[in-house]
């Protein structure tokens, strides 16, 4: 097992090296000057040439890479908008988004997981109809309209909660409320998917022989569902919540612009519109980091889940 | 297990209710205006944009300009939309016959933020930071003409210019020029100090929680006087729909940037106030004068006949804006509207296509042409856009649409390869400033690449007639030429500044710039 992990550690570095180079390329395929934005169209050519200088960007390209490499590896890389090392802006900010995540998928869970099995048990009935048409929405219906509609209703409307912001950490009471319009919003897409995942899962899993085998053994129908067919139908499940928590961190882009959430979402994209080249690198290398290691976890759980799997 | 699963759940609902209930005794408080728990008077302003920097020096965009004339004080003021200086840093000063001796008498007993005092050396450094290649200042293009700045005496500073240069004080009075602590800046560098500025305005620095807000902190000893308000927090709001929930909810007290069809929902509420003025920001077309067939004038005045540019600019801009037939805004010396809008064209079909027949039996306009209208993602300019594409699909011309994200758009345009654009500019009331950058051969935001002799000498001869009535026949000769015989630009709209706020807010008017002017010899803000 050990062997395992270390050899899926190591194939990150190879990994964030092909991303490392991919991602220059398309900073420096991507039209826009860094230094037009930083100093907005009223800069002469004399001060844009000044802070090409100044960042580097009047190297050639493979030294800029290099560069960047590292100074990243260092822990030197700055941000020119933020004008601070990019891992520490994006350390800032990854509470508000790992936040809003853990809310988000605490919640999906909470949801989906039992839906996906009712509508399993009772296929083809009203609930099953109902909830597979509102996990369908949940994916159709972009985050922009579920969190503007929830704004409306919960922040002008009924004057309950905040419409948009952070008001600090999920466990403060202040902080609270400003997490659960965003963190709702953000769990319906992982909601839907969840849901329609686990019932399908399950369905498969109770035509298997052994549901047949423990019902004629007389196992009360409950136990047959969550301990037999529920168990066995875990592994795509889990697979499915794997991905989505890597994804959160993409996921949560929309979610963190319509909430005004700053979260690392945020944070890259308005890298991208500010052409912060040295914070998008940053950025997508530790989102890109993130992901690996999340999968990777994902395939120890496997190993919890069904004994069978083993990576020794 | 059972037992467990519902202990947990009830409790999560307990608490759901609990966070619920008293969110909305807090809510209900922050709508009456008592917008901090500790009675502290906090105001609470939207902002579409996070600015990059807070270091006058450095900003560039409104959003820096309007933060930063909160934090620094300048030499001298516009901040009541005078075209006149009025003392600010400055209590007076002398200029000399030939308008190139300019010396300033600074206030006494004005301290930083920090406690420092303010001398002439932080003048003369502030100054020469701007003009400084090394700190790239996008504002160093305004300070040109200075030759020399001396440090007669702790409050007295002269500045001499090579020639006489006639914006120099609308330079100074500008957020752009805002006095920076010289102790200070040599200590931490330029850097740190972008984003940890110290001034000597109505508010001090105290937050920045970058995507989250920025606060700031009164500054009692402020010298014009103590301000109301406690605390000041900007906060980004990058979605117009959001702000507008947002100045509903009470989440905010003053929201700017938003949509037409929220300002309109807004203003029926009874708890909001919106107020209006003209603002000093034009949206204009932009023509190549470089790239072929826009560089033809027959080409441009064939799009002006082409589209009916009074209905596009009243359905789009509506109550927002008014049609502009010169560039300058009526409330800025020169005012020259009425000619401008007598020699403007009007739409007439049969120009149209005789123009464009004319430009296609010569070759110029090839059939089949396709050329792209470029415009920023606002969605005014696009719609301005997709208007005039339209109107010129029905002539026979593939026009499409592209509107682009700034950072895509904007080294388009500088390089001058836009062959039709919508862009808009706002500047301060002086009439260099409006012109000379996008008229003047090689200016920064001369996107047109128009480069005329009679314009540029007009421009130049502007700038050094100070204080003449004479300049403003310069101007009114450099925009005939440019717009009336040119056709490089065709003006469509003089745009309102609207902002939304909370009826508690006492003292705010919203200034034509878009500034966010809290404290001025005329009016400190506050939240009844």
């Amino acid at each position: 097992m050990l062997n395992y992990i270390l050899r899926r550690l190591l194939i990150l570095i190879p990994i964030l090296i092909f991303i490392s180079l991919f991602i220059f390329v398309i900073i420096k395929l991507t039209p826009g000057d860094p230094a037009l934005v930083l100093l907005g169209e009223r800069a002469t050519e004399q001060a844009l040439n000044q802070t090409r200088i100044k960042y580097g960007l009047d190297q050639p390209l493979h030294i800029q890479y290099f560069k960047m490499m590292e100074n990243f590896f260092k822990g030197d890389l700055k941000s020119i908008n933020y004008k601070q090392n990019v891992i520490s802006v994006i350390i800032n900010r990854l509470p508000a988004t790992l936040e809003l995540g853990a809310a988000a998928l605490v919640i999906a869970i909470i949801v989906s997981i039992p839906a996906g099995i009712i509508s399993a048990i009772k296929r083809n009935s009203v609930f099953d109809y109902i909830s597979m048409s509102i996990a369908l929405l949940g994916i159709s219906i972009p985050v922009f309209y579920t969190g503007i509609i929830l704004m409306y209703i919960f922040a002008v409307k009924l004057n309950w909660l905040p419409a948009s912001g952070y008001g600090g950490h999920i466990w403060t009471t202040e902080g609270f409320k400003y997490f659960i319009l965003p963190a709702i919003s953000l769990s319906f897409v992982l909601m839907a998917s969840t849901t329609r995942l686990t019932r399908s899962s399950i369905l498969e899993v109770i035509q298997e022989d052994y549901i047949r085998t423990a019902r004629a053994k007389g196992v009360k129908e409950k136990s047959v569902i969550l301990i037999h067919a529920f168990k066995n139908a875990l592994v795509p499940i889990v697979t499915n919540i794997g991905n989505q928590v890597a994804g959160i961190f993409a996921g949560a882009v929309l979610t963190e612009t319509v909430f005004a959430w700053p979260g690392v979402g945020r944070l890259a994209v308005n890298a991208i519109f500010r052409r912060d080249e040295p914070l998008v690198f940053g950025c997508v290398i530790f989102l890109s980091a993130v992901y690996v290691i999340v999968n990777l976890i994902v395939d120890l759980v496997y190993t919890l889940i069904n004994p069978q799997i083993t990576y020794d | 297990m059972r037992k467990k699963l519902t202990l947990v759940l009830v409790t999560l609902l307990a608490l759901f209710l609990l966070v619920g209930c008293s969110t909305q005794q807090e809510a209900a408080v922050q709508k009456e205006g008592q917008t901090s728990q500790n009675n502290t008077e906090t105001l609470k302003i939207g902002i579409a944009k996070e600015p990059a920097n807070l270091n006058p020096v450095l900003i560039s965009g409104l959003y820096g300009e309007s933060l930063a004339g909160n934090i620094f004080d300048t030499l001298v003021s516009f901040k009541e939309n005078s075209a006149k200086a009025s003392p600010a840093l400055a209590e007076s000063w002398e200029i000399n016959k030939a308008g190139t001796e300019y010396t300033f008498y600074l206030r006494k007993g004005v301290n930083f933020h920090n406690g420092d005092k303010l001398t002439a050396d932080d003048v003369k450094f502030t100054l020469e930071a701007i003009m400084n290649p090394e700190n790239a200042s996008p504002s160093k293009e305004f300070f040109e003409p200075v030759k020399m700045i001396e440090v007669i005496d702790d409050y007295t500073v002269k500045i001499t210019l090579k020639n006489p240069y006639s914006p120099f004080m609308m330079a100074l009075g500008n957020p752009t020029a805002g006095i920076i602590p010289k102790k200070v800046v040599e200590k931490i560098g330029m850097d740190e100090f972008d984003r940890n500025p110290i001034g000597t305005g109505p508010f001090k620095f105290a937050e920045w929680i970058p995507d989250d807000h920025i606060k700031l902190v009164k500054n009692k000893d402020y010298f014009l006087a103590e301000p109301n308000l406690d605390e000041v927090i900007y906060r980004p709001i990058p979605k117009a729909e959001v702000m507008a929930a947002e100045i509903q909810a009470g989440g905010i007290d003053i929201a700017s940037d938003l949509l037409p069809q929220d300002i309109k929902k807004l203003s029926q509420d009874d708890s909001l106030v919106v107020k209006t003025v003209s603002g000093l920001s034009l949206k204009y077309v932009g023509f190549s004068a470089q790239i072929k067939p826009f560089s033809d004038v027959r080409f441009r005045k064939a799009v002006y006949y082409a589209v009916p540019i009074d209905d596009v600019v009243q359905g789009i801009f509506g109550d927002t804006g008014d049609r502009a037939y010169s560039w300058i805004p009526p409330s800025v010396f020169p005012d020259d509207n009425e000619y401008m809008k007598a020699h403007a064209l009007k739409q007439n079909e049969d120009k149209a296509k005789e123009l464009f027949a004319q430009l296609k039996a010569e070759g110029i306009l090839k059939d089949g042409f396709e050329f792209s209208i470029y415009s920023p993602q606002d969605p005014y300019r696009k719609k301005v856009a997709t208007a005039i594409a339209t109107e010129l699909k029905s002539y026979g011309l593939n026009a499409k649409v592209e509107a682009l994200e700034w950072g895509t758009l904007l080294p388009l345009l500088k390089k001058g390869k836009a062959g039709i654009y919508i862009m808009g500019w706002g500047s301060v009331p002086d009439p260099d400033r409006w012109t000379y950058k996008i008229f003047h051969t090689g200016s920064a935001m001369n996107f047109s690449k128009y480069s005329n002799k009679v314009v540029d000498q007009a421009l130049e001869q502007g700038r050094r007639l100070v204080g003449s009535d004479k300049r403003g026949t310069e101007y009114k000769k450099a925009m005939r030429k440019a717009l009336v015989k040119d056709y490089i630009h065709i003006p469509l709209a003089f745009t309102n500044v609207t902002t939304v706020m909370n009826k508690n807010v006492e003292g705010f008017e919203p200034s034509p710039q878009g500034y966010f002017h809290l404290v001025t010899d005329k009016r400190n803000v506050t939240i009844k």
